[in-house]
Formats: C-alpha cells, sequence, structure tokens
C-alpha cells in the first residue's frame, strides 16, 4: 500500500497544531480591537452636523465659555443644547449671510428644530448627571476629550463602563486643588482652566493633563495631594461604586 | 408541622385553612408546571436547548448603534432647565368632588400624579385610582376625533348642527355630579339661553342615600362630613369609609392620627363595623360584626334605642345584640361628643337619616361631625335624575340630547331603558374620553379632554374650590372639555382658562393685580384659600327616629357595590388598575358574586377542596346563576370567609362590550373581563336586591385570577409563635410592652426552640454598612395600613411597571414590587372559624436583607449590595437564572417571562406613560424594589451640590408619598434621630422570618388594636 502521507505532513501538522491552538485567541483578538476601535466605538471619529459648528473657534479662539450655550451643565443631568436662538443672539448680528449658517437660519424663520448628529450617548440603563461631576471639579475634557480643540465634534472616549470605573475607583487621578489661590470651589475651577486656555495663560503640568482629558501623572506625591483633595471635599469612594449610583 | 393547632396560625385564604395538609405539598411544588415539563420527552429538550443556543447567539450582543440626533428648541423659554422634572398642582374629580394633586412633569408631559399636600382632600396622598389618571391620559384607546355615526365628522359641522336644534327646543343635557363652580354658571347660562332646557345628573355611584338621608334628617340638602381624627369611638354601618368614596385618602390621615399605638396607647380610637362583606375598614375595626345588609337597619336601630334616641325603638332582631350591643352602646354614651356613627354609601336613606338622629342626640354634630351647605352646585338624587330624563325621553319631550361624560348606556338603572329610550332623541351627542357603549348609541360621539389636559375647576369633599390646571395640551387637538363644549354651544368661544377667570373674578371680586396675585397662589396651592363650604347649624327633625321603615330584605340578598378599582366602569381600560389585586380578595381582572362559605356550602359551590389542586396558579372557580329583577346572569363564585351568609356582593364595572383594548370583556381564559351586573340595578333597589334567586350553574368552572396563593412565604418551618402577623391588644400591649411583639411566649424560648443566635451563612462584615453613609431602611406600620392599594399603584407609575394580564397573572407572573398579602386568623382566645376569621393586611416589598441570601446565588453578580445597605439589581448584567428568586424567604423578586414592556416601546403614546429615571426591563431581567434608588439619587446629588447631607425625609419612597395612613417611613438610620431609626426603635418593632438571619433593612410594626373588654366577655 502506498504511502498517504508524504514526510511534508510532518510540518503541516506541526503547524496546523500551533495554529489551531492559537487561532481562537487570535480570533478573540482581533475581534476585540476591531470592536474597540474607533469605527465600533466612534471615538476620534468627527460626525457630519448640518451646521458644520467648531468649538475650537468659539470656546478657544472667541472664549465664550462653555455654560454660555450648555446652560444647563451645572443644575441638570443634561448639558443642555442650545436652542435656535442662542444661536441668533450673535448671529442675527454677525455673519448674517454665511451659508454655514444657513440651517441656523432656517429654523429660525420657519420654527423648525435643528437636528443635530447625536456624538456622546450612554445607554439608556445608565443615568450620567452632567451637574454633579461638574460640581465636583471633574473637568469637561476629562470625558469628553479635547473639545477646545475640536472643529467638528468627536467623541473623545469610548463611555464605556470600564473607562467609567478608572474615575469612579480611583478620583483622585483626576481631581486636583487650584493652587492659583483665588479660592475657587471646585467648580469654578472647571470653567477656569479653559478661561486660561482662551485667554493663553500658562497652565501648570496638572492642568495640561486635564486639559488633554488625561489622568494625571501619579507620582506618590500627586496621588496623595489628590486623596486629600478627595478627602476635603468629603467624596465617598466606596459609595461610587455602587451599581445604583448609575444604574436605576 | 407543630403550629397546625395552634391558635395563632394564618391561614392565606379558605384553602389553606380548610386543608393545611394538601396546601403545604402544593406550596413545597417547586415546579408547580411541572406537568408540562414531564410532557417534554428528551428529544424535544435537546432541540429547545439547541434551538436556545442557536438564537441567543443570533439575537444577543452584536447590534449596531443607530445614528442619533438631539433636537433641541427653536426659542428657548426662560426658566426651562432640560431634564429637570417640575410639580404642578391640579385637581382629579371623582363623583364630582374634587382632589387636590400635583402632577410632576418632565420636559413637557406629565409623567406621575402625586398627593397635594396643602389639599384638605388628599393632604399629600392618593387613591389608586386617581394615580391610574395618568394612565387614562395616556391611553391608546382614547377617542380622538368626533364621529357621526360612526363617521369621522369634525366639529364645525357638530357645531352648526347642534346650534340650529337648540332653536328648536326641548334640549337636554346630562353630566356627572358637577361641583365645579364655573361649569355650574356656565350650565346656567346655557338653561336662561335655551328656553325649557332641562339638566339632569347622573354617576352610577353616587350620594343619593346620603344625600336622601339628610334630607329625611335635616329637611333640607346638607352635606355631612366626618373628622376620625375627633372621634374616641366610631361605629360604621356598612361603610367603608376607609376604603371607598371621595373622602377615603382624608379620613384614612384623621384615623391613622388616632391609632398611633406608641404615642397614645389606651388613648387609640375605637372601630366597630357592621358589614355586610369585609372592606379595608372591617378589616381595620377593634370589633366587626356581620349582617345582612338589610339588618343594618335594625342594628341602627337596636343602638338608636339604647341609647335613647327620642322616638326610637328597637327592631324585633338585632344582627348585634348581647354583650357586644351593650358594650357598643355604652361605649358610645361614654364618648359622647367624641364619637361618629357612619352609614354605607349603598345603605338606604333611612339608615343615614338614623345615623344623624344619633349623632345628634350624642352631640356629635359640630365636633366630629360637621353639617355644612352642600359641595355640589346641585346637588339632586342622580336616581330620580336619569328616570325623570328617562321619561322625558320616552314621552319624545327630549329633541336634543347633550351627555357630558358619564356612560349612561352602560350604567343607567335598568329600568330606565335608557338606551332603548335614547334612540328616540333625534339629535344626541356624547363627549366621552373613549369612544364607548354610549357613544355608540348617540347621533355624535365628541372626544373630550382629559383633566389634565384642560382648565377648569372642582370643589373638595370640605367645599375648597380647586383649580384644574393643564399639564400638556391636549394629546389628540380636537378634544375639548365639557367647559368649553357649553361655552360654544352658547355661540361663544373662550378658552377654558379664560371661563375660569373671570368666574373667579366674578365671585372672589378680585381685580387686577388683586386677582393676578389671588390666581397665582391658588395655581401654585392647587386650592382657593378660604373657600370652605360654611357650616351650618342643623339639628334633626323633632321624632326623626320613629318614622324610619326598616330595609326590605329576604331571601338571598344581591348588594351591587362599586369596583374598589374601576369604580363604575371609568377605568375598566386601565391595566394598572385591572391587574390591582383587589382589597381582601387579591382579585384581578374580573367581577365574581362573593358569598360566605356557609352560603357557598348551601348552593354546592366553591368546594375548597375541589379548588385546591389548581388554585395556586389558577383558581377556576364554579359559577353560579344569579337572578333577580328580571335578570340573570352567571357568575363565578369567591368565596369569601367573613361574610353575611344569605349575602352575594358583586362589583359593578365589569363586562363591557366597548371599553377599549383592555377593558372589553373578551376570551375568559385570556383576558377577563368580569360579567356586567348594571341590570341588576333598578330606581327603586340600585344597590341592595333582595330574594335573588342564585343556584349552582351548569356553565361550570371559570377561571379567576387571583394573586392570593402567590408569592408565598414559607413558614412550615417556622414555629408558630414567630408567626408573620404580630398582634396584640391595648391591654397586652401596655402590659408585657416589649415582649408583646415577640410571640405568644413573650420572649421565653420553648423548650427544643432552636437558637437563632448563631451566625448566618450568608457574611458579611458589619464594617460594610459603615455608619458615615446613608444607611436605608424601612418600616411598615401594620396598625395603620389599610390594605388600600395606593402604594401599590404609586409603585407601578414609578417604577415602570408592566401590565402582565389575566393569563399571565394566572400563572403567577404579576409584576408588582409591593404586594399586599392578606391572612386570616382566629379571632383572639378563640378557635379558627372560617365564618369570621380575623384578617390582617401585610404589605410586602424588597426586605433588602443585610445578609441578602438572593446575592451569593447569582451567577453573574447582577444582585449585589450597596455600601447604603441597598440590595442592587442591576438589569443589565442579569442572564435571568432566577436563582435569586428562588432562594429568595420573602419571594419578593419579579421575573419578566416575556416582553412586557413591548407595547411601552412600540405605541408611540405609552412611550410617554414611562417615568424616564427607570430602566425599561425588557424580557429575561430580574426586577424588584430598589427603595426607588432614582429618588435618593436625586436627593443626594441635590445635597452635594448644597454641600450637606440629605434631609431627614428629604428622600420619599413611592409607596411612602401615596400611604395615605402614612404606615410607611423611610430614611437613614445613620441618623439616630431620623424618623425611622425612632420607628424602629419602638417595642412594636419586629423582623419577618428574623430566624433566617436575613437582617432586612424593611421591619415591620405591629399592630396593637383596641377591643372592648366588655364587649369580648
Amino acid at each position: 500500500m502506498a504511502q498517504l502521507f508524504s514526510p511534508g505532513f510532518n510540518t503541516i501538522c506541526t503547524v496546523s497544531l500551533f495554529v489551531g491552538a492559537v487561532a481562537p485567541f487570535a480570533i478573540l483578538y482581533t475581534g476585540s480591537v476591531i470592536t474597540n476601535s474607533p469605527a465600533n466605538t466612534k471615538v476620534d471619529v468627527p460626525l457630519e452636523q448640518p451646521i458644520p459648528f467648531s468649538h475650537r473657534h468659539h470656546a478657544n479662539e472667541l472664549g465664550i465659555d462653555c455654560r454660555f450655550c450648555h446652560t444647563s451643565v451645572e443644575e441638570s443631568a443634561n448639558a443642555g443644547v442650545p436652542s435656535t436662538d442662542v444661536c441668533m443672539t450673535c448671529h442675527s448680528q454677525i455673519w448674517t449671510n454665511s451659508p454655514n449658517l444657513e440651517a441656523v437660519r432656517q429654523s429660525w424663520e420657519k420654527g423648525t428644530p435643528i437636528q443635530w448628529a447625536k456624538v456622546n450617548d450612554v445607554p439608556d440603563f445608565v443615568y450620567f448627571n452632567h451637574s454633579i461631576h461638574i460640581d465636583r471639579g471633574v473637568s469637561c475634557n476629562n470625558c469628553h476629550g479635547k473639545v477646545n480643540e475640536m472643529h467638528l465634534t468627536w467623541k473623545g472616549n469610548s463611555f464605556r463602563m470600564a473607562w467609567c470605573l478608572e474615575c469612579h475607583e480611583n478620583p483622585q487621578k483626576f481631581l486636583y486643588a487650584d493652587t492659583s489661590g483665588k479660592g475657587l470651589t471646585p467648580r469654578e475651577q472647571v470653567f477656569d482652566l479653559y478661561r486660561k486656555i482662551a485667554a493663553g495663560e500658562k497652565l501648570n503640568a496638572v492642568e495640561e493633563r486635564l486639559a488633554e482629558g488625561l489622568p494625571q501623572f501619579a507620582p506618590d506625591d500627586k496621588v496623595h495631594k489628590g486623596l486629600k483633595v478627595i478627602n476635603e471635599r468629603g467624596i465617598n469612594v466606596s459609595q461610587l461604586k455602587d451599581c445604583y449610583v448609575c444604574h436605576h | 408541622m407543630s403550629g397546625r393547632n395552634d391558635t395563632d396560625q394564618a391561614f392565606r385564604g379558605i384553602e389553606h385553612a380548610v386543608h393545611p395538609e394538601a396546601f403545604d405539598a402544593v406550596k413545597a411544588d417547586e415546579f408547580p408546571h411541572r406537568d408540562s415539563l414531564n410532557q417534554i420527552d428528551r428529544r424535544s429538550l435537546l432541540k429547545f436547548a439547541g434551538a436556545t443556543a442557536v438564537l441567543s447567539g443570533v439575537t444577543a450582543g452584536c447590534r449596531i448603534q443607530p445614528p442619533l440626533s438631539i433636537v433641541p428648541l427653536v426659542d428657548g423659554q426662560p426658566g426651562t432647565v432640560t431634564g429637570v422634572d417640575k410639580h404642578f398642582a391640579s385637581t382629579a374629580t371623582m363623583g364630582g368632588y374634587g382632589f387636590g394633586v400635583l402632577v410632576r412633569q418632565y420636559e413637557g408631559r406629565p409623567v406621575k400624579i402625586e398627593g397635594n399636600p396643602k389639599h384638605p382632600s388628599s393632604l399629600g396622598s392618593i387613591d389608586p385610582k386617581t394615580l391610574a389618571e395618568i394612565a387614562v391620559l395616556y391611553d391608546p384607546d382614547r377617542a380622538q376625533f368626533p364621529t357621526k355615526q360612526g363617521d369621522p365628522g369634525s366639529w364645525e359641522e357638530f357645531f352648526r348642527n347642534a346650534r340650529a336644534r337648540l332653536a328648536d327646543g326641548g334640549v337636554a343635557l346630562l353630566t356627572p355630579n358637577v361641583s365645579s363652580p364655573t361649569l355650574a354658571a356656565l350650565i346656567e347660562e346655557f338653561l336662561q339661553a335655551s328656553p325649557g332646557a332641562k339638566w339632569y345628573q347622573y354617576e352610577a355611584v353616587n350620594d343619593d342615600n346620603a344625600l336622601e338621608g339628610a334630607i329625611l334628617a335635616f329637611g333640607r340638602a346638607i352635606a355631612v362630613s366626618y373628622d376620625f381624627s375627633k372621634a374616641d369611638v366610631v361605629l360604621s354601618l356598612d361603610s367603608d369609609f376607609l376604603g371607598t368614596g371621595p373622602g377615603a385618602v382624608r379620613h384614612s390621615r384623621d384615623f391613622a392620627t388616632r391609632r398611633q399605638a406608641d404615642a397614645h396607647g389606651s388613648d387609640m380610637c375605637r372601630l366597630y363595623v357592621v358589614e355586610c362583606a369585609p372592606t379595608p375598614t372591617g378589616v381595620v375595626a377593634d370589633h366587626r360584626f356581620r349582617a345582612k345588609p338589610s339588618q343594618i337597619m335594625g342594628v341602627a336601630k337596636a343602638v338608636a334605642a339604647g341609647l335613647g334616641v327620642p322616638g326610637s325603638a328597637a327592631s324585633a332582631s338585632s344582627a348585634v345584640g348581647g354583650s357586644a350591643l351593650r358594650a357598643l352602646v355604652e361605649d358610645l354614651r361614654g364618648s359622647a361628643g367624641r364619637s361618629i356613627v357612619i352609614a354605607g354609601q349603598h345603605q338606604p336613606p333611612a339608615v343615614h337619616a338614623l345615623c344623624h338622629a344619633i349623632n345628634a342626640h350624642l352631640g356629635n354634630l359640630g365636633s366630629a361631625v360637621k353639617t355644612t351647605e352642600p359641595v355640589l352646585a346641585k346637588p339632586v338624587s342622580n336616581t330620580a335624575d336619569i328616570m325623570s330624563l328617562a321619561a322625558a325621553m320616552d314621552q319624545g319631550k327630549v329633541k336634543s340630547l347633550f351627555i357630558l361624560g358619564g356612560n349612561p348606556v352602560y350604567d343607567a338603572p335598568a329600568d330606565a331603558k335608557f338606551a332603548e329610550r335614547l334612540s328616540k332623541v333625534p339629535f344626541s351627542a356624547h363627549l366621552s374620553l373613549h369612544h364607548d357603549e354610549t357613544s355608540a348609541e348617540c347621533l355624535w360621539s365628541l372626544p373630550a379632554a382629559h383633566f389634565l389636559e384642560s382648565w377648569g375647576d372642582a370643589r373638595a369633599i370640605d367645599g375648597t374650590v380647586s383649580p384644574v390646571q393643564p399639564l400638556v395640551e391636549p394629546l389628540y387637538g380636537d378634544a375639548l372639555s365639557p367647559l368649553e363644549l357649553v361655552e360654544r354651544l352658547l355661540g361663544r368661544a373662550r378658552s377654558g382658562l379664560e371661563a375660569v377667570k373671570e368666574q373667579w373674578a366674578r365671585t372672589t371680586g378680585a381685580t387686577g393685580w388683586a386677582f393676578d396675585d389671588l390666581w397665582k397662589t391658588a395655581l401654585a396651592d392647587g386650592l382657593l384659600k378660604g373657600t370652605e363650604s360654611k357650616e351650618v347649624d342643623a339639628q334633626p327633625v323633632p321624632g326623626l327616629a320613629g318614622g324610619l321603615k326598616d330595609t326590605q330584605g329576604g331571601g338571598i340578598e344581591l348588594v351591587v357595590l362599586p369596583d374598589p378599582n374601576i369604580h363604575d366602569g371609568r377605568y375598566a381600560n386601565v391595566g394598572w388598575l385591572q391587574e390591582l389585586p383587589k382589597p381582601v380578595t387579591n382579585l384581578t381582572w374580573d367581577n365574581a358574586a362573593h358569598m360566605s362559605p356557609e352560603t357557598a356550602k348551601r348552593l354546592g359551590v366553591g368546594q375548597p377542596q375541589k379548588a385546591l389542586g389548581i388554585v395556586p396558579f389558577t383558581g377556576w372557580a364554579d359559577t353560579v346563576k344569579v337572578s333577580a329583577q328580571g335578570y340573570e346572569i352567571e357568575l363565578p363564585v369567591y368565596v369569601h370567609m367573613g361574610m353575611a351568609d344569605d349575602t352575594v356582593v358583586v362589583h359593578m364595572g365589569y363586562g363591557r362590550t366597548r371599553a377599549g383594548q383592555i377593558g372589553t370583556k373578551g376570551d375568559p381564559a385570556d383576558h377577563g373581563g368580569g360579567f356586567d351586573v348594571n341590570p341588576f340595578r333598578t330606581s327603586l333597589a340600585p344597590s341592595i336586591i333582595p330574594n335573588a334567586q342564585v343556584a349552582k350553574s351548569r356553565l361550570g368552572a371559570y377561571p379567576l385570577a387571583n394573586t392570593q396563593y402567590h408569592n408565598m412565604l414559607d413558614v412550615t418551618v417556622v414555629d408558630s409563635d414567630r408567626h408573620l402577623i404580630r398582634e396584640a391588644t391595648v391591654a397586652e400591649f401596655e402590659e408585657h410592652h416589649e415582649h408583646a411583639f415577640e410571640g405568644a411566649h413573650h420572649g421565653e424560648k420553648k423548650p427544643g426552640e432552636p437558637d437563632y443566635s448563631g451566625r448566618s451563612i450568608y457574611q458579611r462584615p458589619d464594617k460594610f454598612y459603615s455608619k458615615d453613609n446613608y444607611q436605608w431602611a424601612m418600616t411598615i406600620d401594620l396598625g395603620l395600613c389599610t390594605g388600600c392599594n395606593a402604594c401599590v399603584t404609586a409603585c407601578q407609575a414609578e417604577n415602570n411597571i408592566p401590565v402582565v394580564g389575566k393569563f399571565q397573572v394566572m400563572k403567577g407572573r404579576e409584576m408588582h414590587w409591593i404586594r399586599i398579602d392578606r391572612y386570616y386568623r382566629p379571632r383572639k382566645g378563640q378557635a379558627f372559624d372560617e365564618k369570621d376569621p380575623a384578617i390582617s393586611f401585610q404589605p410586602l416589598t424588597c426586605m433588602q436583607c443585610e445578609l441578602a441570601p438572593c446575592e451569593p446565588v447569582c451567577p453573574v453578580a447582577a444582585t449585589v449590595h450597596s455600601h447604603e445597605g441597598i440590595n442592587q439589581m442591576v438589569y443589565n448584567r442579569c442572564v435571568g437564572t432566577r436563582y435569586c428568586s428562588n432562594n429568595c424567604p420573602y419571594k419578593v423578586r419579579r421575573f419578566n417571562f416575556l416582553h412586557f414592556t413591548r407595547k411601552a416601546e412600540d405605541v408611540p403614546v405609552l412611550k410617554l406613560l414611562q417615568n424616564p429615571d427607570v430602566t425599561v426591563r425588557g424580557r429575561g431581567v430580574m426586577e424588584k424594589c430598589t427603595y426607588c434608588v432614582q429618588r435618593i439619587n436625586h436627593a443626594r446629588i441635590e445635597a452635594k451640590k448644597e454641600n450637606r447631607l440629605i434631609r431627614d425625609g428629604e428622600v420619599v419612597t413611592a409607596c411612602e408619598q401615596a400611604c395615605p395612613s402614612r404606615a410607611i417611613v423611610f430614611g437613614s438610620i445613620s441618623d439616630p434621630e431620623s424618623r425611622v431609626s425612632k420607628s424602629r426603635a419602638s417595642k412594636r418593632n419586629y423582623i419577618l422570618l428574623e430566624e433566617t438571619l436575613t437582617r432586612p433593612r424593611t421591619s415591620y410594626l405591629g399592630r396593637v388594636y383596641n377591643p372592648n373588654p366588655e364587649a369580648l366577655a
């Protein structure tokens, strides 16, 4: 009887064994890379909007406070997206013929709302509240990315639970006490940062990290400072991790 | 089974009491649906398992999020903050009387109705029916545009035709009872503008008897109201004053102020109830006597004679006699001036009149019993009114009839022959929320605006004028309120707002800024101050008691009562109320013929042993044929322990033919819908019908969805002295203090009793519950609970709890997070008597055990503990193993066996009904009470923003907020001064199933009641 398997099959078998062992992991890994990539999460992907609104221009170059448009960010769960009349506060006077603003004028004349594409979204079973985060001194960019640098807005972070927990488990990494000596409350501190940036004032290292939307570097002394902030502000870290804080 | 023969055993129902062993066997069955499990063979099992695996792979997980958009306003209103809710005061009406409410509005839509703390009829509490008005607003079956003989019509066409008709004369207006000053004034104006026009008022559930009783007693229409906070002794003659009627919420609150055992002790008031069937009032009574409805007059006469009311003479026999009667009379005499004798709404006028005579004799008038000018604009006997309208229609005198609300074709007395006579009216129009039975018989059916969509006013039970304020524009643009309709019939086009403002300006005499001020204050408060009805000094006609006739009785007496949930049928299309277990009986979705065990036995129906095998889940009931007044119908039987013999109670409101998807009578197994008992009611005997023929029917069994045997606590392992319901008399409480509620042995260990002091198998370090955090807890005072169900409906509204339907309820799948268990127990010192047991209520919700048995068995950590002592249920983690529910000793977890919330997701108008702060759960997810954590979080965030701690009483759970008698107290036990800490320190505090060592955060306060030692002798 002739040989069924040539010597080459040894190699094929060995390789198949290794490939077979690795393949499931490779598939899982590939899957996770795809689901975590911007193709799926839409992080860093600017969305098409009816009006090419630029945060960079309005917040950074013109120095308009975040709260001018996002009026309810300090008192409500929702930050609030401005109604057309807020746009028309200025744009009934300036850039009145700009083709970019045609949709705003149409909305104002016809009374039909502008339909913005939603950039940041959490699932319906998550109850996120802007006002308390601002009140505790969590900076806008920590979650939303460098909004003050964005022309068209994109999502700065994935808004996945593991990402939320980075701060809910270790808030000391994201909170800092203002050192300017102006006695700012945590809430004022949040908006003072963007004022400084717009005004071109020099930022310290911590502020620069926060403006980037990144946690502080965490050498021991800084973490210690962070913990001090947590004690001062009476933040109850154990309770921050309770499921019911966000899910009801 | 040591407790079986113990006199303190509590039974869940008659089947349990009669056959405890068989009952235990049913209860111990882990798979009550075993029949169907056995039918599956191995191959099918594999097939299903495979299909499940494949389908879960296909449907679960990967979904691509569709693009979402944000749609801001065009012209933002100053002061509107998205995502923050507001409350507005408004007024609901029931039977014409206004009930002050606060309506929570979220981004322009009303989402929940709550009590108005400033309003005298509510004091911040609410009843299930008013709570469910929000579901009426968002009912997808509401009438949406005018129709003429079923074809779409227009308002223009209607008003053109109607105005032409008005000139012809023969105009009649039929409304429900009206207390609204504005509507009454407009109707008056309308009557003057159309010569010969007549105004009739009719509601099936009305105050006719009270009105005629007052006329009999005082010679004129006088409103009589009761202040239970001032009464030391109360005698109720078939009156369910805590459970039914427009004053029930206020009565419950006032009554509860006199039942505070810890504060008052022997100062508690004493309640005697004589009634034909157990009601919430009867359940909380200190002494409860059974009497046929016709015998009530005899009891009243005996009491009057005992007290020496002038002219009174005792009847030959009284259902309450001997030492009990003597003690009762002495008690009333001893509390002269501080007592109340009150007659039931369905009792004939003579009983009401005699009660007034007794109250006057005792000097109660002017103190606990108040006589005032009538609250209704034109108090008339509704029955007399509908009969004279029917006669006028029959004689062809009515050429055009405008029916503003109500449903007379369905609920008018049988001898009015309303539908038949309506066909003789050439022009008829019905303004209604639904296209119902009456709309179908009228030429025009017109869509009415809900009270949350329209301006108006109403007067509360004490006469306070209260504004009806809309929370939203009419959902269906064409809807008009009765006010606006009359306004347009008058040829004007004032809005409801203008009409009310002008009327108020006229009556108050205020103008300009002063009126603006008054108006704004009234809207903010929900009432116009100082408009209570004037008290009048009324004295009964001399010699009144002598001339009062006995109630006609005899044979089996049929009593037709308003349904505790769906009232006269107006709430038949509200799933919340259909599925709400009725107080005491725990029936859902149907009405039934209630009768005592003795009567049932005699008729050969409702044998418990027959029902037992399947009762926990299907509850098939025997049927009887009831005939009276030339009408007969076959009804399922509900055997009701504690009822008077030879009495059959049925509830109206069922058997609707045009109520909507939910309310219209359907397939009995699937839908329910009950039986129409209105044809029994005639103008002469609208509620008590003597000599009814009742016989076993050949129809066979009918499925009744009863929740009484669902979610049973396993007490078979528990010694009887650690029973679930703990009660003591005032004397026992004062003598034994803290031991009175530790069971029959007053804290002493019985020989052989296991030692429960060991550590639990469920462990968690105590430091987990640090006092640095809030530690939430709740107490439920069983001495105050009247089983009214307000908490159940409030929870349903707050927490987006779905309605599952009759078929699913029969499988034990109802979703209520809080339920009210009912237990039957022997009367003190007596053996269990199925004729007249003591009845107890126990509201049960997630106990939030510190050492929760549900948590260690969850394979995916979907239920875990919070640092504030709440057992958290994380829906998005839950995979639906149901282990947690299996391991829960209190059986308070609910599982979404099917996608019960599908309609809330698919029907646009039902989306509006959902509370935006609570996740809408889908299929395969376990859920349970969360202590209204959304409210805790809201309060916590607000407190943190203001840099303070949450104040005691700042977080109020939905059930606590609704409770009319304030039986529920919620708060943090980290604060030793909080209300709940103090409540838990009460000597009455006890823990349910304490021996399971679960350390629940919800505890109960044992009931203290105040029987008369003389009456027990």
